[in-house]
């Protein structure tokens, strides 16, 4: 009984903590969506699910919905190969110190906000001063690309910054489940004459199952809420045709610029919403029921 | 001992803790000697912050039971402390200098102490037509133009590539666009020269507002966006044609392609003529060390109509907090700067053009900015571009006109539905 009170008394700051920064936010986020809710007006009318029912007749957030469709499961997608495709070689250098070098170098992208870089890659993009394009018709001889102004561009632009900005994490996060597989594995199948290739994927990729689980659910979580480089790389109209445009830039225009928080607040659910099904969804593909 | 001295500590913590919520700010901005203190907010801009420090020194010597404490902030940090306060309607500034364009959300929610009745008479005697425009509500004025925000009439054009290619600034629309047109040279998506870079958060929508108003047309129908008229339609196919088919720009300037403004790439020596505000003029000197008359000058740009008609919005202005105790005395430093001699001398310090036509053709000014010449004389013409934000319709004319150009859509269907689009909201 006494160990259960000190459980509760431990419990309590979280669950407070919990409640008052996470539980009511949405709660009230909400609520603010039944209204026609605008901070600068003295009264704010109940509108019910207007809100939502608002949200199908509206271009803007269709395309920003498909959009974020887009860059969130095409960048998980080619976050998770590459970083495993570099995971595993990092870990095959026998030299440790090599293996630190090469993992400090993959996460200091990460160490430096991402409005900063952002800002910095918006340079390298410049169609006529930009790295990118000199680099382009200089060493490759081929024509320079508008790629911020051009609509089948930003997203591409927008999603290879997004890499190099995020691998780090996933780098340091595989490598470290890599390091965790039992040699035995690899000793009983070098044994066998079994090659690298057959290593990795019958070996390394199912005993990395509950590293990878978490990797692809933080990763699939922070994408759906990246905000800073669609802000500095699409600008303030979302590039051009709204090719840069997602749900959480929308959320911040409708919220901040327009002032119409309630609508604002029904985007924000709807995107609350995705970011759980994906979840469950990719939690309950990815179950692993065993251990090592 | 641990116990004593532990316990000392927290009360002196405890003390010194309570001694900080108090103060020796007087309540309600009056001091127990009757003095009045105001808080005057504004956003930091050296030139300007500098001017606004004479005029408070002056006022204090004239007034010495008033006191004002000048406070400025970064512009994004000054705009949203003085939108949370406006909102919540207490604490905040007792008077703000401000974009007049806020006014539109702020005068209707009784945030703002009127203007009053006699200097407002006074006020709207003497001012152009835009520049109260937003600072007015229901018959009642809630703040003080400082200056006529201008961004028509005027363009950058450089002098050695005018006297390169043996030509003389344009006088009429059809010749700027014929010298724009035939000078423009492009390379894959980067240009050799922009003949006339006029897509860009600003210029776009206000040039296509006056060729709209200068043909005698509309574009609003009783409180109403109408656009989709037959002179709405033609003039921004003109527009669109001008990118798409003259290629005497692209639309880098509205998209986010580039760091660079328009007017930037022109003092980088990209440009012909780029359409913009007067206040690009000490830009270009400080900032990109070009010399006035010999690398650039600014010139009359051309109307597209037959009429000397454009669009301009409340620029920078005064506006007194209807929380602050000590309205009476905001309103006497109001009227202070507004006194004629003091508001030339500020503009001629901040690089404004006036918004009162009593000093607007003063000599003074422009002997102090020799290039504002061209836009006095149409100061006239200026009519308020509209009671909402527009901020809102730029973004919504800047997207239509990309959409334009990338995609297949016709000007007349996409003119419909920027007209849909702003009148749904």
């Amino acid at each position: 009984m006494k160990s259960k009170w000190f459980v509760w008394v431990v419990l309590l700051p979280i669950v407070i903590l919990f409640t008052v920064f996470m539980v009511l936010p949405i709660a009230g986020g909400f609520v603010i969506a039944t209204f026609d809710y605008n901070p600068l007006r003295s009264g704010n009318s109940f509108i019910g699910l207007s809100n939502f029912v608002k949200l199908f007749s509206d271009a803007t957030f269709i395309k920003s919905f498909k959009n974020t469709l887009m860059f969130v499961f095409v960048t998980v997608a080619l976050n998770i190969t590459v970083c495993l495709f570099l995971s595993a070689l990092i870990t095959s250098l026998r030299w440790s110190k090599l293996r630190s070098l090469f993992r400090v170098l993959f996460f200091m992208p990460c160490v430096a906000p991402l409005v900063a870089s952002s800002t910095v890659w918006r340079g390298l993009y410049s169609p006529k001063y930009g790295l990118v394009n000199s680099f382009l018709e200089n060493v490759l001889h081929i024509p320079a690309v508008n790629w911020l102004g051009t609509p089948a561009f930003v997203m591409p632009a927008i999603i290879l910054f997004t890499l190099w900005a995020d691998m780090g994490y996933n780098i340091i996060l595989l490598s470290a489940g890599m390091d965790g597989i039992p040699s035995d594995f690899y000793e009983a199948a070098e044994m066998d004459g079994t090659n690298a290739l057959k290593k990795f994927f019958f070996i390394t990729l199912p005993l990395l199952g509950r590293t990878m689980s978490f990797v692809v659910a933080m990763t699939l979580i922070s994408h759906f809420q990246m905000f800073a480089q669609f802000q500095v790389l699409a600008g303030r109209t979302g590039g051009p045709n709204q090719a840069g445009n997602v749900l959480t830039y929308y959320i911040y225009k409708t919220a901040f610029q327009a002032k119409d928080m309630g609508y604002a607040s029904a985007i924000a659910l709807v995107l609350f919403a995705i970011i759980m099904i994906v979840t469950l969804v990719q939690q309950r593909a990815s179950r692993v029921d065993w251990g090592y | 001992m641990r116990r004593v001295f532990s316990t000392t500590l927290a009360a002196l913590l405890a003390l010194s803790l309570l001694a900080g919520c108090g103060g020796t700010e007087p309540v309600d901005g009056v001091a127990q000697n009757g003095d009045i203190t105001l808080t005057f907010w504004s956003h930091q801009e050296t030139g300007w912050n500098e001017a606004q420090d004479v005029i408070i020194n002056e006022f204090m010597a004239a007034n010495p039971g008033i006191k004002i404490k000048q406070e400025s902030f970064p512009y994004d940090d000054f705009e949203s402390k003085t939108q949370t306060s406006l909102i919540s309607k207490s604490g905040g500034a007792d008077i703000y200098s401000l974009w007049g364009g806020w006014a539109v959300d702020f005068a209707s929610t009784g945030a703002f102490s009127p203007v009053p009745d006699d200097f407002v008479a006074e006020l709207r005697a003497d001012s152009y037509a835009p520049v109260l425009g937003a600072f007015e509500y229901e018959g009642k004025c809630y703040g003080v133009p400082l200056e006529f925000n201008i961004e028509y009439g005027g363009m950058l054009v450089s002098v050695p590539k005018f006297a390169e290619l043996g030509l003389s600034y344009p006088t009429t629309w059809d010749e700027m666009i014929r010298i724009a047109r035939e000078n423009s040279e492009a390379r894959g998506v980067n240009f050799e020269l922009r003949g006339f870079d006029f897509p860009a958060w600003d210029a776009l929508t206000y040039i296509w507002l006056s060729m709209i108003l200068s043909s005698g047309g509309q574009y609003m129908d009783g409180g109403k966006f109408s656009f989709a008229t037959p002179t709405g339609i033609e003039t921004m196919q003109k527009l669109v044609d001008y990118v798409k088919i003259d290629r005497m720009t692209n639309t880098d300037g509205i998209t986010n392609a580039e760091e660079l403004e328009p007017y930037h790439k022109f003092f980088l020596g990209e440009t012909l003529m780029v359409p913009r505000g007067p206040w690009v003029v000490p830009e270009g000197e400080d900032e990109f060390g070009q010399v006035y008359g010999e690398d650039f000058e600014y010139v009359a740009m051309p109307f597209y109509g037959n009429q000397k008609l454009f669009a301009a919005e409340t620029g920078w202005g005064l506006a007194v907090n209807a929380a602050s105790a000590n309205q009476e005395a905001a309103w006497k430093f109001v009227e202070f700067w507004l006194e004629k001699e003091r508001l030339l001398d500020y503009n001629i310090a901040c690089g404004m053009i006036p918004p009162v036509k009593s000093i607007s053709h003063e000599p003074e000014l422009l002997d102090a900015m020799p290039y504002l010449a061209p836009l006095v004389d149409i100061l006239d013409g200026g009519v308020f571009i509209g009671y909402f934000n527009t901020d809102t319709l730029k973004e919504a004319v800047s997207d239509m006109y990309v959409d334009i150009i990338n995609s297949g859509i016709s000007v007349a269907d996409a003119v419909k539905g920027l007209d849909d689009m702003l009148n749904a909201e």
